[in-house]
């Protein structure tokens, strides 16, 4: 079996982190931050070790400000609800997913806030920086309070320039929102350097952790109003929720399997390298763009964009239809819209979705060419009919 | 060996000290506090030798570390 769905979720995740989860149900697995007991400390331990990692990771000063979530859109839909108020007007980006997307919308329909959507040119080679920042600068208005940006398209690869967009945001006093379901482990993200308020990633992408563990990192100070209520370990006799991080925002029994199986991972990308792992799969991208490139049948989608994503349609096949047919020659990849109904409108793919290749450090080039392979068996039998 | 404490209002808090103190070679132990240590409920500490106390308060300063009380010494 060949996994190109990385996008979606890494597969295979690395030994260390296979072991790290094993190890905890075996041997650690109390209930962290509810005791001092042995076992209940060696669990928060090895929470605290994980938001040690992951605020290093992402450049942060303190492991308070790492929330553990159960996936980015939990995360997401933590930043923006708890931090958006009535009559606030919020920009996203015409790439962003349906974590972000569906959120604002319903919020909007409620009548809580307003939003506009800037432009990012994806599919345009001309696009620069400039261009985009000029998009957003259009759209400010005096109540807007938020601007969300997907990092790294889930579509394409597509990169959002998080310096100039944060410094845009400081310098007019909005709140920047960063999605980095993408980019987490993949490309190198500094909250400080980049101004960023929330930063919402999931553990199990590009951070190689298990499903179920995500990350709200939050710049100190800030505080968000709560979206679950409970038990925290802490100030138990108050009506209130505990008023300071991370705890405030981790009601109920944190995954702890999960948290120690996404520290490994983010171990495990550490010691990799965020800009090796980048290199290696923007290489593997170049190879698959040459290879389908030179394919006759196979449309690409903004394909000078080099990353850890690449989107392409066989021509009179529907992308489901060829994903199910790959999927018989052993070969997993997702097919349709990818939760992005805004990405796809914008890289005009609106009608019958795609087909995504998804990149991890376990990919080869053989799984590459292996897929071409199937790919140019698929048209030749289609042509066939 | 006379303990003191540094009252902290979370699990978290209470490690990020405990590991900045053995960065320094300072041994200390987390603990959940009694109740007459915390009025609002659960809250977490760690406990260390009165013999450290100076010094301790030196790290915590340096490192932004600040316990809800200390207690003891």
């Amino acid at each position: 079996m060949i996994y190109l769905d990385n996008a979606a979720t890494t597969f295979p995740k690395p030994p260390s982190v296979r072991r790290e989860v094993d190890r905890c149900l075996r041997d650690y697995c109390g209930n962290p931050g509810r005791s001092a007991h042995a076992l209940s400390l060696a669990a928060a331990e090895a929470i605290f070790d994980c938001r040690r990692e992951a605020a290093e990771l992402f450049g942060l000063p303190s492991p308070e400000q790492i929330i553990f979530t159960y996936n980015t859109t939990h995360a997401l839909n933590m930043a923006i609800k708890g931090l958006l108020r009535r009559g606030d007007h919020v920009l996203i980006s015409d790439m962003e997913h349906n974590a972000v997307y569906r959120p604002i919308w319903l919020l909007h329909a409620f009548g809580e806030i307003t939003f506009d959507i800037y432009p990012t040119y994806p599919a345009s080679p001309e696009a620069d920086v400039e261009a985009i920042l000029d998009g957003i600068r259009q759209r400010i208005r005096p109540n807007t309070r938020m601007l969300i940006a997907s990092h790294v398209s889930n579509l394409c690869s597509a990169e959002l320039p998080l310096t100039e967009i944060g410094a845009l945001c400081r310098e007019r006093g909005l709140l920047f929102v960063v999605d980095a379901a993408q980019s987490a482990g993949i490309a190198d993200i500094d909250c400080g350097a980049m101004e960023i308020d929330a930063l919402c990633a999931p553990g199990h992408k590009g951070l190689y952790g298990p499903q179920g563990s995500g990350i709200l990192a939050l710049r100190a100070g800030t505080v968000m109003a709560t979206l679950l209520e409970g038990g925290s370990g802490v100030n138990s006799l108050d009506g209130a929720m505990p008023d300071f991080a991370p705890e405030r925002y981790e009601a109920g029994t944190l995954a702890t399997p999960a948290i120690a199986g996404l520290c490994a991972g983010i171990r495990f990308v550490r010691e990799r390298g965020v800009g090796q792992i980048r290199a290696a799969e923007q290489m593997l991208y170049r190879r698959l763009r040459e290879m389908l490139g030179n394919t006759k049948g196979v449309t690409l989608y903004a394909p000078e964009r080099e990353g850890s994503t690449l989107l392409f349609n066989l021509d009179g096949i529907a992308s489901t239809q060829a994903a199910a047919m790959l999927d018989k020659a052993g070969i997993c990849l997702r097919a349709g819209f990818h939760c992005a109904p805004l990405g796809h409108r914008t890289l005009n793919t609106g009608d019958d979705g795609a087909l995504r290749v998804g990149f991890s450090v376990f990919n080869r080039t053989t799984d590459l060419e292996a897929l071409v392979r199937s790919v140019k068996e698929i048209l030749r039998e289609s042509h066939k009919n | 060996m006379q303990t003191c404490i540094a009252a902290f209002n979370s699990m978290t808090q209470a490690i990020h000290a405990q590991r900045i103190l053995a960065g320094a070679a300072i041994h200390a132990s987390v603990i959940k506090l009694d109740a007459q240590q915390s009025s609002r409920g659960c809250a977490y500490g760690i406990a260390f030798s009165c013999a450290q106390m100076r010094n301790v308060q030196t790290i915590f300063t340096e490192k932004n570390i600040f316990p809800r009380q200390m207690i003891g010494g």
